[in-house]
């Protein structure tokens, strides 16, 4: 509809021109929302979209993308892919915190392997109940999940 | 640095839903082609014109598509901040994006729908050039969908596709000419992106996988682990605030972290946040009404003893009156007949006349003993009762009198035990009499001594607590000494109980080991019975109570420093600066009495409502120069920084002009000097280095993006991917700019075709 869409565009700044103006029962707003003026966009009308458009697709999480875009061709070596550009592992020593406190730790628990700051954290360590070591561990992924 | 020390207040629950935007005209706004830029970011989207200064929309990039039948029987599709306004759209709320990239492209085709419908789309098709950010290095697979969505969806015409963190970077340089080095941090992914020859060179970046909303996640699990009992649900929407507001970046993390519990640091750097509690209820009257109340009690405890001593009265006069018809019915005997006065004992249902005897000495007895206890007087021991037959040899005493006998012998028996219990009781009462004498005796003339003593006194007592607890405690533990020592006892006991009856083999020994000949012997199964023995420990406890009530009258000021010295001793631990900052300690069992008012009381429940940060404040920041803070298993900034520049050729323009923006740890207070003092440590020495921050590290990937495609028109042209080229080169196809990612048509040709 040509003629239509040119009559539109030559009305500057008309309000009622907006779609949900055009539709008032749909797009009204949602009343009990927690916050007025919320559109339900569900009902708005949309002419811009082609309505023969469906992609009906599952998607794929990025490792899933990724994995299978890795194995499917053969990317030049040069080439900036996403795995390429991932940050390589650390060639540095690592320093060692303490998991409870955050503090430099010089001892690790052998029991646990947990890595503490002193006699003092040691002893709240003791007092843990067992299995928190783990979230503990967790948190800089070295836990032990058994299963 | 953030503000610090004092009370933060965190807010409650979720962000305020903000309302939607007013529709704009697009017909005007988009009128001869100007481009429709879109900022893509994977947490938030913004959206506008090419020739305006800002965005038109910014918003959150999340939509929810979801049913609520109360609301409308359509399906609803909310897009942006608006998600949060219907608690039933919570579990559906979807992002678009994993990890920087986007991979949901129903979420994606929700949010431009809201982007077109808002920008006041009325044509059948989007008929602007379309300017949008991709991550840098994209998979092939999220811009073949990305172009397949714009294409075939909404019919653009073009679509040009570009960097937002280099964006901004020219936004904030005016042009590729000069060289730099990106660094972008987003939500979820940091970025280093070298620029020189006019261009980015993705080739040579680098990816640490950790961005702003990876600190909001450790912060989140790291308070969750430290304040495990904390009576409240921290919302990953709160730890986002406390990120945003308390961290910093440390310029030396080693050195900070190491006086971080300092005394003299910690009040400038614990933050107290205090989530809102419930208000207790509160006794809210004044001393004088408490006063009245129990007066009034009084009042009436006296009324009902004046009642109970009324009926005592009218039971005792009922008592003398039965006893004295008794007593006439006695005395009418003499004045009768032996026939009617038995008929008339029977009348009264006695079968004899010592029935009759009895019962008027028994009723006698009762009103006796009411009357003294009436007066106030003891029941004073008549005369001894005497047992005249007791001693009397069996031979003298006939059946009646041997009968008579025993039966004294056994009174005497019971009243000789009775007198023996209450000389001694009365021997007790004088000891203690004397004991209490002697002490305020010895309290008025040695107080000094006195006192001296009192407190040795009450140290025993708490040590004699305090090791009954220690060796409770490691009874628990089977490996320790008390545990082993116990079973050993047992055994003992068990191998020596039975031997015994075996008779055969025992040895004379075993058979007579003078067990039980020492008290301490009978301790032997004290030790061996487990559990806390309550009763000598409660003993102990009311010692120690009555103790600290002495001291508490004579020597206040004692106590209090006891609590102050216990008080120091837990408040200079590490742990306790760690979870409770620079606050006063709460003892457990205070030695001083304290009186709470009402103002404490709150105070009392505000805190169990608080938390601290304190080393949380470097710690979280501190994750993208150690990655493996987090478990990450990649290179710090500073090391990726260098392998960066090592990979550019080592240029020294690129460090002369360190970049920094983005919405994750740019935003964070003291990056620049830190980054500057790392980068300086890799450095050549003399090496000129600048580093700066982005105008606005959030918004100007979105202006340079409109900037550019206005100023740089031959650029921009050259760069648009038309209809035509994405049916003939497939939809990965991008045309290469300086702003942009690298494509190679290898790639593109040896990828499988499109699932």
């Amino acid at each position: 509809m040509p003629v239509n869409k040119r009559g539109r565009k030559s009305r500057p700044g008309s309000a009622v021109d907006t779609p949900v103006s055009q539709e008032p029962r749909e797009g009204e707003p949602l009343a009990s929302f927690k916050t007025a003026g919320i559109t339900n966009l569900f009902g708005v009308a949309k002419p811009f979209k082609n309505s023969e458009y469906k992609s009906g697709r599952r998607w794929r999480n990025l490792k899933q993308v990724v994995a299978q875009e890795q194995a499917s061709s053969d990317w030049p070596v040069d080439f900036p892919t996403y795995w390429a550009a991932d940050a390589p592992p650390s060639l540095v020593p690592q320093k060692k915190y303490c998991d409870i406190t955050g503090l430099p730790a010089p001892y690790t628990d052998p029991k646990t392997s947990v890595r503490y700051h002193s006699a003092e954290v040691y002893r709240i360590l003791r007092l843990l109940p067992p299995g928190s070591e783990q979230q503990y561990l967790a948190l800089r992924n070295a836990s032990v999940a058994l299963k | 640095m953030a503000a610090s020390s004092g009370v933060y207040e965190v807010p409650d629950g979720s962000p305020e839903p903000v309302p939607d935007l007013p529709s704009f005209d697009f017909a005007t706004m988009g009128q001869g082609g100007v481009p429709l830029v879109i900022d893509n970011g994977s947490d938030r989207c913004r959206a506008g014109w090419a020739t305006e200064q800002d965005p038109r929309m910014e918003f959150e990039s999340l939509a929810a598509r979801y049913r609520n039948r109360k609301l409308s029987a359509d399906p609803i599709l909310l897009v942006g901040s608006s998600v949060h306004s219907d608690p039933m759209a919570k579990s559906s709320i979807r992002r678009a994006f994993d990890g920087g990239v986007v991979t949901n492209f129903d979420a994606m085709e929700s949010i431009l729908d809201y982007i077109f419908t808002v920008l006041g789309c009325v044509d059948e098709r989007v008929d602007q050039p379309i300017v949008m950010t991709e991550t840098v290095c994209t998979p092939y697979t999220s811009r073949r969908n990305m172009s397949e969505l714009l294409f075939e969806c909404y019919n653009v015409p073009s679509v040009t596709y570009g960097i937002d963190s280099v964006w901004s970077y020219y936004k904030n340089t005016g042009s590729f000419a000069t060289d730099g080095l990106v660094v972008a941090s987003g939500a979820t992914a940091s970025h280093i992106i070298p620029i020189y020859d006019a261009r980015a060179h993705t080739e040579h970046c680098k990816r640490i996988n950790l961005g702003g909303a990876s600190m909001d996640e450790f912060l989140l699990k790291l308070l969750q682990l430290k304040y495990s009992a904390f009576p409240m649900k921290i919302t990953e929407w709160q730890a986002r605030d406390l990120v945003q507001r308390f961290t910093y970046v440390a310029e030396d993390y080693e050195k900070e972290l190491s006086c971080y519990l300092a005394a003299e640091n910690l009040a400038s750097k614990d933050v107290t946040v205090q989530f809102q509690f419930p208000i207790p209820t509160l006794d809210e009257r004044s001393e004088e009404e408490i006063q009245r109340v129990t007066d009034r009690r009084r009042e009436q405890m006296k009324k009902m003893h004046e009642m109970a001593a009324r009926k005592r009265q009218e039971k005792l006069e009922q008592r003398v009156q039965e006893l004295e018809e008794l007593t006439a019915v006695r005395a009418s005997r003499d004045e009768m007949d032996a026939d009617s006065f038995a008929q008339k004992l029977r009348d009264l249902g006695f079968r004899s006349e010592r029935e009759l005897l009895e019962a008027i000495a028994s009723a006698q007895q009762v009103v006796d003993r009411a009357q003294s206890k009436e007066l106030g007087l003891e029941p004073e021991e008549k005369e001894p009762p005497t047992f005249p037959l007791a001693d009397m040899p069996d031979e003298e005493l006939t059946s009646e009198q041997r009968q008579e006998k025993r039966k004294q012998v056994l009174l005497r028996a019971g009243h000789e035990a009775r007198e023996r219990a209450r000389v001694e009781r009365e021997k007790e009462k004088a000891r203690q009499d004397e004991e209490r004498q002697q002490d305020d005796e010895r309290r008025m003339n040695h107080f000094d001594e006195w006192l001296a003593d009192l407190k040795a006194r009450r140290n025993e007592t708490i040590a004699r607590i305090e090791d009954r607890r220690a060796h409770h405690r490691e009874l628990n533990d089977r490996r320790s000494h008390a545990s082993q020592v116990r079973m050993r006892n047992i055994a003992d006991l068990a191998a020596s109980e039975t031997a015994a009856p075996g008779g055969k083999r025992r040895r004379r020994s075993v058979d007579d080991d003078d067990f039980g000949a020492e008290d301490d012997d009978w301790n032997v199964y004290r030790d061996i019975n487990k559990k806390e023995e309550a009763e000598v420990d409660e003993e102990d406890e009311l010692e120690l109570d009555k103790f600290n009530r002495q001291l508490s009258l004579y020597a206040p000021d004692y106590l209090e420093a006891l609590d102050r010295v216990v008080r120091a001793e837990i408040e200079n631990t590490t742990m306790y600066r760690f979870t409770d900052g620079c606050q006063q300690a709460i003892l457990e069992k205070p030695a001083a009495p304290q009186k709470l008012d009402n103002a404490a009381i709150v105070a009392g429940v505000a805190r169990e409502y608080q938390l601290h940060l304190n080393i949380e404040r470097i710690r979280v920041p501190e994750i993208i120069f150690r990655p493996g803070l987090v478990g990450l298993d990649q290179a710090g900034l500073l090391e990726t920084i260098d392998g960066v520049l090592r990979q550019a050729g080592s240029r020294p323009s690129l460090i002369n002009n360190v970049f920094v923006t983005g919405g994750g740890f740019p935003q964070v207070p003291g990056i620049l000097g830190r980054l500057e003092r790392d980068i300086r440590s890799i450095a050549p020495a003399g090496a000129p280095i600048a580093v700066r921050r982005a105008a606005d590290p959030l918004r100007d990937a979105w202006r340079g993006a409109a900037l550019w495609s206005t100023r740089e028109v031959d650029a921009f042209r050259a760069s648009r991917i038309t209809r035509q080229d994405y049916l003939e080169q497939g939809g990965e196809y991008l045309r290469e700019h300086g702003a942009s990612n690298r494509y190679s048509a290898i790639a593109r040709r040896e990828s499988p075709a499109p699932p």
